[in-house]
């Protein structure tokens, strides 16, 4: 498996170099990409889905839910730009492979999910595997987690029609908050939110390669 | 007394062949149903059409066997009668278990696999009913005419029942109905010869269709739907559900968790949504019921969207919601003082949630004094009005936002074409507004799609020579709003949207006169696409970073707003799917190009596999084998060009009938229903010997496809004109014109196929299997190809097609003799 996933990981960097232009980065930072090395994608889908499980495409974990395909939770993980002081929710927690990931990058993740059985699910998994510093939480991703803000980073994977106010005041400033946008099988963006140090919020959407005009660079 | 026994026989032959045939048309518009509560519409059209292929399949089992079946035509026509029946419920409960996910087809070419399993079990029950009737036809080929009479007027009595049914019953039960209604058929045919066997079978069958377990007939929803994955939420349930011909309609609640839908609210607003019942409709969400309490403060949310804009620009107006679902906008209406509100909503079962169970929670709007609400077409109801509004307000709150690519290409849209824009505008006063709000995608398709189009329709329709003035667009991070005003935008309103747009965090993406400082401000995206875009259509180009697009306005002609498929763009997306360009990826557009080309090869092979066999035991002659060309010509026309004229009609006069529930109960039955009168003319000129002659018969064809020609030729022209004055007219009229003009064309279209069955009669019987086979599967590429047809050259290309090819029909009649 850990051949399977060092060809994953040579994917995304193939992808993130095609799209540079696009996302606004020529490569992703090295401990991503040795985080999406070590985490074992095949533990966090069901067994038929297995033999897929390193290949870069999402794929289904039951209750109507996906995990993302490798090259959106890199770029996700990514843009949230983590340290190892970090303190980073997730909305969304569903297999739990971006927490997962994200726990080999920061000090402490929170991931919420709203489905009781998928948040067992997570908790189960993530402690087998020894993600210990991720806490997972069952409830409304709404009101995000009053108790344990500020965070320096927040992931919205559920889907949302706004973006709810309580995460803003979660968010540190200084702090980043990705929203992935479009079905689950097909990302179309993803929103990146900061605060800047004053607390004002400003979004901008970061682009995968369709949005390079497609009759050739003009930048 | 012989004489009157066989006129017996004769009628309970074209009962069993009716029975049998209304409950094939009754199943596949069921499937429909079934399909798109379980998948995607899209989806449950494709298998639909690949599902009749079992008509076609069933030419080439009767063209092989018939010696075989004909020598027992009792005993078979029963055991297939009963495979129907049994087929239909075992076919419903597997074809959604088994697995296909179409989300993950994009990814996973396993799914396509499953999707044809999915085909061939559909196809199965239709296989058995072609065979029945096939048969029948064979049996008695100097009765072709009148079977095939019974077969069309059986038919429309399936569409009227099925109809009838699925407005009391769900699809589950309603299956079950169709299956005991099969049974008649093999009934009939016990009654002609009974024995102690197949009254036991019979039996045995009824049984079986009573005990067989509910839950296997219930539709399998994806888990991928909205609705099944809202339903995982705790303390989500389904409050309320009806189910219509046109969608099965579900109203949630939530006991825990609160819904929250407000598309584009602003990150700096100060009010949120209200507690709120969500609408479903096949599992998609349909919008929000909001609650309002005592007074409608709790909409002030929408002040804060992006929707929000034409308020802050008109003073009390007066107001045309199209697409009003669940009232969102109706009450944001009300709450800025309109003075009054026509709501136009064609699904009659929304707005019953509103008026029934959740009348109180939603503030009674739909009975407030100064609403008014509209059951109607969306187009329709601009076209049968003369009044003007001060705003026609379309948002995705309601049901008839723009449809975007994702899954809504092949969704015709009538009202988003050139057009409907400039209908729309025709019923705006000067300084009115025609606002028209949609989610905002990335690449902005729709949105750049939408200035185009109405800078058409200011253009060829208004003669306006700058349509930028009369434009603005601004956006939230996922909602883009367009206001359209007849009259330039004055400058108090340019401020006005200004100060909107500035208040609110909204970017500005066109105003006529804005500056390239003012846009791309905050939702900050890396170029300003939509700003570009629509620079460049002002200047008459085309938009070049959207190039991999078709940006194309919709017309009358082909009215596919979602439509966005370009087919040199197409490597470069399939390539980048797994970087973003997925979404983009037009799949049922795709599937239908690629079971267009599964279904041409398998009719083929349907076709060259009895002949094949045939030449194999008589070396045919050079006469024969023209004669067996020319058959398959003649039958591959006439299977074509039935569905070609069909489709464009059908979409002609959906617009004019005004309401989908009308035009379905109309159009399909009067279509069958006169073609089987036809059909049953030309049974009488057999039975008074007028048909004997092969000259006369071919005077008879000639004068049926000239007429075809003649009328349908003169309804290209005129039927635009007759929709135009009769818009007004009240519906009793517009049913009765409606049914009388394709009474007019169904009734020569229904001659053609059994004078050429007749033809074949007389002459050569063991190759009537085969015509019935071909007619069968040219059919179901009739149905996929008119699609593609209209889709890239519009319906005026595919009657004109459809012409062609009864001329081709024609030219060939006469070489059917051997």
């Amino acid at each position: 498996m850990r051949k399977a996933r060092s060809t994953m990981v040579r994917i995304i960097e193939a992808d993130v170099t095609a799209t540079s232009t696009a996302i606004g980065r020529s490569r992703l930072s090295p401990e991503v990409l040795k985080a999406m090395g070590d985490v074992p994608r095949h533990e966090f889908v069901p067994k038929e889905e297995q033999p897929a499980a390193y290949l870069n495409m999402p794929l289904p974990i039951g209750y109507g839910q996906t995990i993302s395909q490798p090259y959106i939770v890199a770029l996700m993980t990514d843009l949230l730009a983590p340290t190892p002081q970090s303190k980073v929710l997730e909305i969304g927690s569903g297999s739990g492979y971006q927490a997962a990931v994200l726990s080999l990058l920061v000090k402490e993740v929170h991931t919420l999910e709203i489905i009781p059985a998928l948040a067992e699910q997570c908790r189960q998994r993530l402690k087998r595997l020894g993600f210990t510093n991720v806490h997972v939480h069952e409830g409304d991703g709404y009101y995000g987690l009053d108790a344990e803000k500020p965070f320096d980073g927040i992931v919205v994977t559920a889907a949302a029609t706004y973006i709810p106010p309580p995460l803003i005041r979660q968010l540190k400033p200084g702090g980043r908050m990705v929203i992935p946008v479009g079905s689950p099988f097909a990302i179309q963006y993803l929103m990146l939110i900061e605060k800047n140090p004053q607390g004002e919020i400003s979004t901008r959407q970061v682009l995968p390669v369709r949005f390079v005009p497609l009759t050739g660079d003009r930048d | 007394m012989t004489e009157q026994k066989n006129s017996a026989k004769d009628r309970t032959l074209a009962l069993a062949v009716a029975l049998t045939s209304a409950a094939s048309l009754a199943y596949e518009l069921l499937l429909l149903r079934y399909f798109a509560l379980m998948y995607w519409d899209h989806f449950a059209h494709l298998i639909i059409s690949m599902a009749l292929l079992g008509f076609g399949a069933s030419g080439t089992v009767l063209a092989l066997a018939q010696h075989r079946l004909l020598c027992h035509f009792h005993r078979w026509s029963f055991i297939s009668g009963l495979l129907f029946a049994f087929s239909l419920l075992a076919a419903t409960s597997l074809a959604g278990r088994i697995g296909f996910n179409p989300p993950a087809v994009i990814w996973e070419g396993e799914q396509l696999l499953r999707l044809a399993v999915v085909f061939l079990l559909t196809m199965v029950p239709f296989l058995c009913a072609g065979t029945c009737i096939g048969l029948a036809m064979r049996w008695r080929s100097d009765l072709a005419a009148r079977l095939y009479q019974a077969d069309l007027t059986g038919a429309a009595c399936g569409a009227l029942l099925l109809m009838g049914l699925l407005f009391f019953l769900p699809p589950q039960d309603a299956v079950r109905i169709l299956a005991l209604l099969t049974l008649l058929s093999p009934a009939l045919i016990l009654a002609a010869r009974p024995t102690p066997l197949a009254r036991t079978a019979l039996a045995g069958s009824l049984l079986l269709l009573l005990i067989w377990p509910h839950q296997w007939l219930e539709p399998a929803v994806s888990p991928f739907k909205e609705l099944s994955r809202t339903l995982l939420i705790p303390g989500v349930e389904i409050a309320a559900q009806t189910d219509a011909p046109t969608g099965q309609f579900a109203a949630l609640t939530s006991r825990q968790i609160p819904f929250r839908l407000a598309p584009g609210l602003s990150m700096r607003s100060p009010v949120m949504p209200p507690d709120q019942v969500l609408l479903f409709r096949d599992g998609h969400p349909a919008g929000p019921i909001n609650h309002v309490p005592r007074d409608l403060e709790s909409m002030a949310y929408l002040r804060w969207t992006p929707m929000g804009l034409p308020y802050a620009l008109l003073n009390r107006p007066k107001v045309l919601i199209l697409g009003s679902g669940g009232g969102s906008d109706v009450g944001h209406a009300l709450l800025e003082g309109a003075r009054q509100v026509d709501a136009v909503e064609p699904n009659h079962s929304l707005t019953g949630f509103l008026r029934g169970q959740f009348a109180s929670f939603s503030g009674n709007l739909y009975q407030h004094d100064r609403v008014r609400l509209l059951p109607a077409d969306l187009r329709g109801s601009l076209a049968a009005t003369q009044t003007t509004f001060d705003l026609i307000q379309i948002s995705p709150l309601g049901t008839a936002s723009p449809p975007a690519g994702d899954g809504q290409a092949l969704q015709p849209s009538h009202l988003f074409t050139r057009e409907g824009i400039s209908l729309a505008l025709s019923r705006l006063p000067p300084q009115g507004i025609l606002a028209i709000s949609m989610p905002f995608e990335s690449p902005p398709r729709g949105a750049v799609k939408m200035v185009a189009t109405v800078t058409q329709a200011l253009q060829k329709d208004w003669n306006t020579l700058a349509p930028s003035q009369h434009v603005a667009v601004i956006r939230s991070w996922n909602i883009c709003t367009l206001i359209v005003s007849p009259s330039p935008l004055a400058p108090d309103q340019r401020t006005t949207i200004r100060d909107f747009c500035r208040s609110r965090a909204f970017d500005l993406a066109w105003l006529p006169d804005i500056a390239a400082s003012e846009v791309n401000r905050f939702h900050v995206l890396p170029h300003p696409f939509l700003y570009e875009a629509v620079q460049e259509i002002w200047h008459g180009r085309n938009p070049s970073r959207l190039s991999a697009f078709n940006l194309t306005p919709a017309t009358n002609d082909r009215p596919w707003f979602g439509h966005f498929f370009r087919w040199p763009s197409l490597p470069r997306l399939w390539r980048e799917r797994s970087t973003g360009t997925a979404s983009l990826l037009e799949w049922e557009y795709l599937l239908l190009w690629m079971s267009l080309a599964v279904a041409v090869t398998l009719s083929l092979l349907a076709i060259a596999l009895p002949l094949k066999l045939r030449y194999r035991r008589d070396a045919p002659d050079r006469g024969q084998q023209r004669s067996g060309f020319a058959l398959i010509v003649y039958f591959a026309s006439l299977g074509l060009a039935f569905f070609f004229l069909e489709m464009v009609f059908m979409q002609q006069f959906i617009l004019f009938l005004n309401h989908p529930v009308t035009a379905m109960a109309v159009i399909v039955p009067s279509f069958l229903f006169f073609a089987g009168c036809g059909s049953g003319v030309v049974q009488q000129l057999a039975l008074h010997g007028l048909a004997e002659k092969t000259s006369r018969q071919n005077r008879t064809l000639l004068l049926a496809i000239g007429m075809i020609l003649i009328i349908a030729a003169l309804y290209l022209w005129l039927l635009p004109l007759v929709f135009r004055i009769g818009a007004a007219w009240p519906l009793s009229l517009r049913v009765l014109l409606t049914t009388l003009l394709i009474g007019g064309l169904a009734f020569w279209m229904g001659m053609p196929f059994p004078l050429g069955m007749q033809h074949l009669g007389r002459q050569c019987q063991d190759m009537m299997p085969l015509a019935w086979g071909v007619n069968g599967c040219f059919s179901v590429i009739s149905a996929i190809a008119a699609t593609i047809l209209a889709v890239e050259a519009g319906f005026r290309v595919v009657t004109i097609a459809a012409l062609v090819l009864y001329g081709l029909a024609a030219a060939v009649e006469h070489h059917l003799q051997p």
